[in-house]
């Protein structure tokens, strides 16, 4: 059996609000493996964005320990975190956030220049297929292909994990399954490690390996031998 | 509306900073405000009380010398209500270890009230026994550390005199002690008036029975400029010097202006803060309203009309007037208290009581809650065109467009992407940049003209005391005597040269247009008291006609070749009328020249001069030689060039605690801007910094595109800024130059150098504060929601 790339050790995640605590997560722990297409399943508020976070590099445990390529990177000091989430992660949000002032290839090369070895940005625009978009700024490109530019911008630092919070949630059905369908490719292709979070318990039978949250605890890990690709997923 | 009042407060709370940075500027204004014009009404209505009290005079005239008598002569003139006669003198004296020039004034042996009367400080008047009595003028007493019963021993016609001193006084015409209009700055320690019993300055001037100086007062409202030649007629056979009004008597005249300097200072300086804060206003109202359109549309929703939605925004405005004019006129009142005092140490004028002037409070913040009411309601005013069901939904994306410079590819590529984020949100937002530059337009003016009045000063002295007047030593004659007399003093040793000068008093006239004023001559060829072109060259003396200064010029209305007439006070001598030969600059005093030759053609009396100006081969006897000097018959005063330029010097010293007040003003200008507008910034663009934080971006990288684009907007401030700046320089400097002095117009190069690191510097501090700002941007927090 492979190494764990991701090892998510009783990560317990505190909050004060005002007067009381609240945990976001209590004790949550799983294994994420190289190459794997990951879905972290809870409704809101199960704690599952709070997680992603963490092994994102922008949030720390209270409690626990998380371990990427076996470094703990809960013992980061906050320069060494920025390092982190420049050389190994890649984000897409669900409100993609672009910078609006910069058009879709400047939006793509503007984070080509942090990484070390880049992908060429022109082929990554083709790959996720908006090459005869590359000079739009994004108020004048629809939601999916937004989607797609912060897809572009998150692999062409060619990142060690693509972490995606709802990529679908803005999204129509139709164009939400596109965007699916790319992050499906891009694992089948590339082999890269993507771990996608989502209310969408249909999305759930594309992935090799089934997070399933609850309350700020892990409720079961399910490992899919046989995916379904995302054209047969339904809902 | 009680609780949306609480809703405001709380979103106050929430942007402290930009509250305060703006009630900081409005304080600003308003304590300015309140200050310059209660300091204002204080001065002048001590001064009037005070005129009003000891009987200023109305006109002064002076004149050879007359019969004591000649009073009633001149009582009689219409519109005369009173006159008085007296003697007045200059001698010398050796005191502090040094020299000082004594002015005796004669008055009543008995005391009785009199025009230009004096107040006793301390001490008494004369008493009947004893004739060589005195009174001194207080500043004159203070700065030279004498006390009553003490003996003083001024030098008349080479005779040392002993005086007793009796009293200590201040009198109104001398509120400002100056020697003549050609001083700038009061030296007490050098110059100071003793007033002696009339039968004693008679008997030690030589002047029996006689006096050289009548003070007049008129009846009010009656017109001075009659009065004045009705006295010139009466008095003509008498030698008849000067005849002046309140407007050119030096002490009278200097105060007035002053205070005139600061009522404009009071209704201009505190305008730019208002506008200032209204340009943040407006800036950041207009943010507020954008951010809270979801709020205006509930709001609408559920019932508020539009004017009401309008005054629950507009009463932030309405907040930082009151609160800020209420902070503003208490600070205000209490500065006014202080600068009143403090230009009182340089009037001297008996201060009764300083008054708290309310009148100046209802003004302040009529005027504040004006400029903050006006920024608030145009940024507001949008409020009427939200539609509730629109505002609710989401807002469609900014926009980003592409500008000019992109155009241009040989730049655009040479760009990073983190300045074409820069530049083009620039030019998303251009009003705002242009308003933020016009903060940052008025902040670098200001502190180019507070820098650059240092380099005026020192130009003008640099040229006064090394080029113009280049000698050592300046002696005064007590009388006009022949140039071959002078030669007593050229033979001093160590006295490597001496020029001879005649200085008298003129009315220069072109038509109706006429002004009094001094009237040199000198030697063909002067290599001690120059006379200089506009560009700095010397000119020659003409041995026909006369060189006149450029503002006399003005003031007349004359250029090159035409003619004026020339009255001399000398009795029996007419007008004249001469040519104009040149124009000279002058920085100090009023004045026409011409060769000692012509002069004499004219007047007839041979070579004869009042004064000398003395080179020596060795400064370091300075000290020896005026010794010498003050001994010798003839000599009334002598004075070196250190002596004035010491004065001088010592008085820039209040300019420089002013530059640092000018500065301080600009920095908090400026930074109170860039605060303002970077706040919004960073509060606008919070998901654009927090994305780039995810993205992998330090804090360093990201603060960058709010500080470059304060530096950017801070280097095209300066482009514009600094220009205005140097008029605005040049018109106050303009404004500010009198019959005494013109200081002319400098800016060097380094105090451009400085302004721009000085501006810099502030901006660079500001973006300092911001940087926490920026480090607190929660990633997570700012991208969860859609905004």
């Amino acid at each position: 059996m492979k190494d764990p790339i991701v090892l998510v050790k009783d990560v317990t995640k505190e909050y004060t609000m005002g007067e009381i605590k609240v945990k976001a997560s209590d004790k949550m722990s799983f294994e994420i493996l190289s190459g794997e297409f990951v879905v972290v399943l809870g409704p809101s508020g199960s704690g599952k964005s709070t997680v992603l976070n963490i092994i994102g590099g922008m949030d720390r445990p209270t409690y626990g320990e998380v371990f990427v390529e076996g470094k703990n990177i809960t013992k980061y000091s906050d320069n060494e975190l920025t390092m982190y989430r420049r050389k190994n992660i890649g984000f897409v949000f669900q409100f993609y956030n672009l910078m609006s002032n910069l058009t879709a290839l400047e939006n793509v090369e503007l984070v080509k220049s942090l990484s070390d070895n880049p992908l060429n940005a022109e082929d990554i625009m083709r790959d996720v297929g908006l090459s005869d978009r590359t000079s739009n700024f994004p108020a004048q490109l629809s939601g999916g292909e937004q989607q797609r530019v912060a897809i572009a911008r998150a692999l062409v630092k060619n990142p060690l994990l693509l972490l995606c919070d709802e990529p679908t949630g803005a999204l129509d059905y139709n164009t939400g399954r596109l965007i699916l369908k790319l992050l499906y490719d891009i694992n089948k292709n590339t082999n890269k490690t993507i771990v996608v979070i989502t209310h969408n318990a249909a999305i759930a039978a594309m992935a090799d390996r089934v997070i399933r949250v609850r309350s700020g605890a892990v409720e079961s890990v399910t490992i899919n031998e046989n995916p379904d690709p995302p054209e047969r997923i339904e809902w | 509306m009680n609780i949306l009042f609480r809703n405001l407060l709380r979103d106050i709370k929430k942007s402290k900073g930009q509250f305060i940075s703006i009630l900081i500027i409005v304080i600003l204004g308003v304590t300015f405000y309140t200050a310059i014009n209660s300091a204002f009404k204080n001065l002048s209505t001590s001064s009037d009380k005070y005129y009003e009290e000891y009987r200023l005079a109305d006109i002064w005239v002076d004149i050879y010398s007359a019969p004591i008598g000649i009073k009633e002569k001149i009582e009689s003139i219409p519109n005369v209500k009173t006159a008085t006669g007296r003697i007045i003198k200059d001698a010398s004296i050796n005191i502090s270890e040094g020299n000082a020039t004594l002015r005796f004034i004669t008055l009543p042996d008995i005391k009785r009230d009199i025009v230009n009367d004096v107040v006793i400080k301390s001490g008494r008047y004369f008493s009947e026994d004893d004739s060589s009595q005195c009174l001194l003028d207080e500043d004159f007493f203070k700065a030279n550390n004498l006390n009553l019963g003490e003996y003083i021993y001024p030098i008349i016609n080479g005779n040392k005199v002993k005086l007793k001193i009796v009293g200590c006084v201040k009198s109104p015409e001398f509120v400002y002690t100056l020697k003549d209009a050609s001083e700038i700055i009061a030296d007490n320690k050098r110059f100071g008036i003793v007033y002696v019993k009339q039968s004693y300055g008679e008997a030690i001037f030589d002047l029996n029975g006689s006096i050289n100086n009548i003070s007049i007062q008129i009846f009010n409202g009656s017109d001075v400029k009659n009065v004045k030649d009705d006295v010139k007629k009466a008095l003509k056979n008498y030698g008849v010097k000067s005849v002046i009004d309140r407007d050119e008597e030096t002490s009278s005249k200097m105060i007035s202006e002053k205070i005139k300097q600061l009522k404009s200072m009071g209704g201009t300086f505190p305008v730019i803060f208002f506008m200032v804060a209204s340009i943040i206003i407006y800036i950041m109202m207009g943010r507020m309203v954008e951010n809270q359109r979801t709020q205006i549309g509930v709001l609408k929703a559920v019932g508020f009309t539009n004017m009401q939605v309008l005054a629950y925004y507009m009463s932030y405005s309405a907040m930082i007037a009151l609160i800020g004019s209420f902070i503003g006129s208490i600070l205000g009142t209490y500065m006014g208290v202080a600068m009143t005092k403090l230009y009182n140490q340089y009037f001297n004028l008996p201060l009764a009581e300083v008054k708290i002037y309310g009148e100046y409070v209802i003004p302040a913040f009529i005027l504040t809650l004006i400029f903050c009411l006006f920024a608030g309601y145009h940024s507001c005013k949008i409020i009427f065109k939200i539609m509730p069901s629109e505002a609710m939904r989401q807002k469609s994306p900014q926009s980003g467009k592409k500008i000019i410079i992109d155009e241009i590819d040989v730049i655009w590529k040479n760009i990073s992407h983190l300045g074409k984020i820069i530049l083009r949100n620039l030019f998303r937002y251009k009003k705002r940049a242009l308003l933020t530059s016009l903060g940052v337009i008025f902040s670098s003016a200001i502190l180019l003209v507070a820098l650059s009045m240092g380099d005026s000063m020192d130009f003008m002295i640099k040229q006064q005391y090394g080029n113009i007047q280049n000698y050592d030593i300046k002696v005064k004659l007590s009388k006009l005597i022949s140039i071959e007399e002078l030669n007593n003093i050229k033979n001093i040793t160590h006295v490597k040269e001496m020029e001879p000068i005649l200085e008298t008093g003129v009315e220069i006239s072109n038509g109706w247009k006429s002004k009094t004023v001094g009237f040199t001559a000198l030697v063909k060829e002067p290599e001690m008291y120059k006379v200089e072109d506009k560009s700095g060259n010397a000119i020659s003396i003409p041995s026909n006609g006369v060189l006149i200064s450029e503002k006399l010029a003005n003031t007349l209305g004359v250029k090159v070749n035409d003619s004026v007439n020339i009255k001399f006070y000398f009795p029996g001598k007419e007008k004249k009328e001469m040519v104009v030969r040149g124009i000279v600059v002058q920085y100090l005093g009023l004045s026409t020249y011409t060769s000692m030759d012509n002069l004499n053609s004219i007047l007839g009396e041979g070579m004869i001069a009042s004064s000398a100006v003395l080179k020596l081969d060795n400064i370091n006897f300075e000290n020896e030689i005026k010794d010498k000097l003050k001994d010798m018959p003839n000599v009334t005063s002598v004075e070196s060039k250190s002596d004035s330029l010491n004065a001088l010097l010592s008085a820039m010293g209040a300019m420089q605690a002013s530059i640092g007040v000018y500065i301080m003003l600009a920095a908090i200008l400026l930074s109170a801007v860039l605060y303002n507008i970077a706040t919004i910034n960073i509060f606008e663009r919070q998901r654009e910094l927090a994305t780039l934080k995810v993205l992998g971006f330090s804090n360093n990288e990201v603060k960058k595109l709010i500080f470059n684009e304060n530096y950017i907007i801070v280097i095209l401030g300066m482009i514009v800024g600094l220009p205005f700046g140097k008029w605005l320089g040049a018109s106050l400097m303009a404004s500010s130059s009198t019959d005494a002095y013109t200081i002319p117009y400098v800016v060097e190069f380094k105090t451009y150098i400085i302004a721009i690191i000085l501006t810099l510097l502030f901006t660079a501090i500001t973006n300092l504060t911001l940087m926490k700002k920026i480090k607190a941007l929660d990633m997570i927090e700012v991208l969860k929601n859609k905004e």
